[in-house]
């Protein structure tokens, strides 16, 4: 069931960074929504601030450089950029939870996994009802999550620190961590781009299922379009900064409009064979002096004289799929 | 086409706090001049050693590894020096194999100095044409490889390989930090290099799709032991190992053509065991959906499914070839 509301909605978002060289805009004007128990992916090449923009989300930004210098970020009728921070610990991983790329850095090394999950169970429980849980009801809840998060033997488990773990099994224990607070928004960074295939397939599968049971809406980022096409319902490509074309997942693998998706999509080596695509030329702008304009113009075999000029407003083809590009209106 | 490389019988055994891992353990490989010979397996299963052990980073336990017909089963401090210019490797991380304290002219002249390749009044000239060859511009000579991308940092790499005009380049990952846009170019330019020179790779990957378009010849191996070998094509066409058909079915696929050619979807199960713990028999016995009782005790033996295609499984036994 997918709602029609919004849980997310993000507004002509700007994020920039404060370094020696100058202000870096990495996020300049991003436009996203995600709907109630919707399941959508946002794509790009590392260093289009697809991070960036789920640390401005969460409000976890590197501080004092990082910062959200306008737009807006509304979760449930209300703009995080404008909250308090006490507030926003009341949202971030109660009402917003996340699964980060790599499990082993997510972990911290010194503590066992019990102590960690524990952790979580408590503070969530104190900041949601201001109720302080019982230990065996803490350890209750611990045994089931890991239980559902599809690991065996979950008291031992609780024992073990996270060194004792393999890959596969950290991101299961993330993801446990991750859904005992039954949140109602889940953003993922790349959860299964640290693991083999097979692991991959097993950790998607798993959350994917544990998404849909619990109707949770996710936010997906991920480098790998073969992950989006499977599970996510929409998908939003990014690049430098900015979302370039949207549409439902089976519309952008069937007719992506937008040059810099045609790239990406081509340069996939496909399982049947038949060559590689020579991929996109050149590489993610700097921040410090991103292209005007278009900011994939320079890259961009279409480019036209307004490309360097003026920034493509959003062409609606229908069926929800839009595209930010003058090429795909002419 | 000559076989350039065959590995026979080899075995890499590590002595750890933990007990004994075998690494590798009994693997059979050829590898023609000329010719790309994927290995793909999920990580712990024993194909970097396998790399390594060509490169001589180690020495092997036992076994063979004949390059063109000598043995250099031996580290490399044990080898001559032709044979090593011979064999050069490009790792999977060019962030963590450059040296980040030296510019580009000194990571390349270094191989072009120890082997004597060209005299030391060439040297520069040397150095830009390889950057030439691997499409980077000349002015990169005086650039730290931090100040590259990903890409051109792994192009560095390629050509730092080529420097000493080997015959056979084993690739260790070589694409798997990069993205697909960065791959497509890096993987491009391999195989531009390898039309010009005819060099031989071994290619490491975990990347299926990858495979398929840069190997002729694809051998799976799982827990230190080969699963199966077969020509590039009709190892996707008809995967027959039980590993093999759970790792194509685990693979995501961006159209509808690449959908058909994966095999039923078999739901992967479980991870690779320890490798101080191997189970007993075939070692993918309890990840198997078709495991019978003689795969948890007996070893499989090779079984030629074809001319070029084997299959070390219980399953092909009766299979007249």
């Amino acid at each position: 069931m997918t709602g029609t509301g919004k849980i997310l909605d993000i507004r002509d978002l700007c994020v920039s960074y404060m370094t020696y060289e100058g202000k870096l805009k990495v996020v300049d004007g991003l436009n996203l929504e995600v709907r109630y128990g919707e399941k959508v992916g946002l794509v790009g090449e590392t260093g289009c601030g697809k991070t960036t923009t789920m640390r401005a989300i969460l409000d976890i930004l590197p501080k004092p450089a990082g910062q959200v210098d306008s737009g807006e970020i509304i979760f449930k009728g209300k703009d995080i950029t404008k909250m308090k921070s006490k507030e926003i610990e009341r949202i971030r991983g109660i009402d917003i939870t996340a699964i980060f790329q790599n499990p082993t850095a997510a972990l911290n090394p010194v503590f066992t996994i019990g102590q960690q999950l524990f952790d979580v169970i408590r503070s969530q429980e104190k900041r949601k009802t201001g109720k302080r849980l019982s230990e065996k009801e803490i350890q209750k809840r611990a045994v089931k999550a890991l239980t559902e998060a599809a690991l065996h033997d979950p008291e031992r488990l609780l024992t073990n620190y996270p060194v004792q773990l393999s890959g596969g099994m950290k991101q299961r224990v993330c993801i446990a961590l991750a859904m005992v607070s039954d949140a109602e928004m889940l953003i993922a960074d790349e959860p299964g781009t640290a693991l083999d295939v097979t692991i991959q397939d097993q950790i998607l599968r798993l959350s994917m299922f544990l998404m849909t049971k619990r109707n949770t809406a996710t936010l997906y980022i991920e480098h790998s379009l073969g992950v989006i096409r499977e599970w996510m319902d929409r998908v939003y490509v990014m690049y430098a900064g900015r979302t370039v074309e949207v549409a439902k997942s089976a519309d952008i693998f069937r007719s992506s409009q937008h040059p810099y998706t045609r790239g990406l999509l081509e340069a996939v080596p496909k399982l049947t064979g038949g060559g590689i695509a020579k991929g996109i030329a050149g590489r993610v702008p700097e921040y410090i002096r991103p292209p005007t304009g278009c900011r994939f113009h320079p890259r961009c075999d279409y480019r036209m004289d307004i490309c360097s000029k003026e920034r493509p407003p959003y062409f609606d083809l229908g069926n929800e799929h839009k595209v930010a590009c003058y090429h795909v209106k002419k | 086409m000559g076989e350039i490389l065959r590995i026979e019988n080899l075995k890499k055994h590590f002595q750890t706090a933990q007990g004994l891992v075998k690494a590798v353990d009994g693997v059979n490989l050829s590898l023609n001049a000329g010719e790309t010979l994927g290995l793909v397996g999920e990580s712990g299963s024993g194909k970097s050693t396998v790399a390594y052990n060509v490169v001589g980073i180690y020495g092997a336990t036992s076994g063979k590894i004949l390059f063109r017909g000598e043995d250099i089963s031996m580290g490399t401090s044990r080898r001559p020096k032709s044979l090593k210019k011979d064999i050069q490797i490009v790792f999977q991380d060019p962030g963590t194999s450059l040296n980040p304290r030296h510019y580009i002219h000194e990571i390349l002249a270094m191989p072009l100095r120890v082997h004597r390749i060209v005299p030391e009044h060439e040297i520069t000239a040397k150095v830009k044409d390889l950057l030439d060859q691997v499409q980077l511009p000349a002015s990169f000579i005086f650039k730290h490889p931090l100040e590259l991308g990903e890409g051109e940092k792994q192009s560095v790499a390629i050509a730092r390989a080529l420097a000493v005009n080997p015959s056979l380049i084993v690739l260790d990952e070589p694409t798997s930090a990069l993205d697909v846009s960065m791959q497509a170019k890096v993987i491009n330019l391999l195989l531009d290099l390898q039309k010009t020179y005819g060099f031989s790779y071994l290619f490491i990957t975990h990347d299926l799709g990858v495979m398929r378009n840069v190997a002729n010849r694809i051998a799976i191996m799982y827990l230190g032991k080969i699963c199966e070998v077969a020509p590039a094509a009709e190892f996707f066409q008809g995967p027959l190992h039980p590993y093999t058909r759970m790792l194509i079915s685990s693979v995501p696929v961006v159209s509808e053509e690449e959908e058909k050619l994966r095999p039923e979807k078999i739901a992967s199960r479980g991870e690779i065991p320890s490798p101080v713990n191997v189970p007993s028999g075939c070692g993918f016995h309890p990840r198997c959906c078709d495991a019978t009782e003689e795969c948890t005790s007996a070893i499989p033996e090779k079984i030629d499914v074809d001319q070029n295609h084997y299959v070390y499984c219980h399953k092909f036994k009766n299979h007249e070839s």
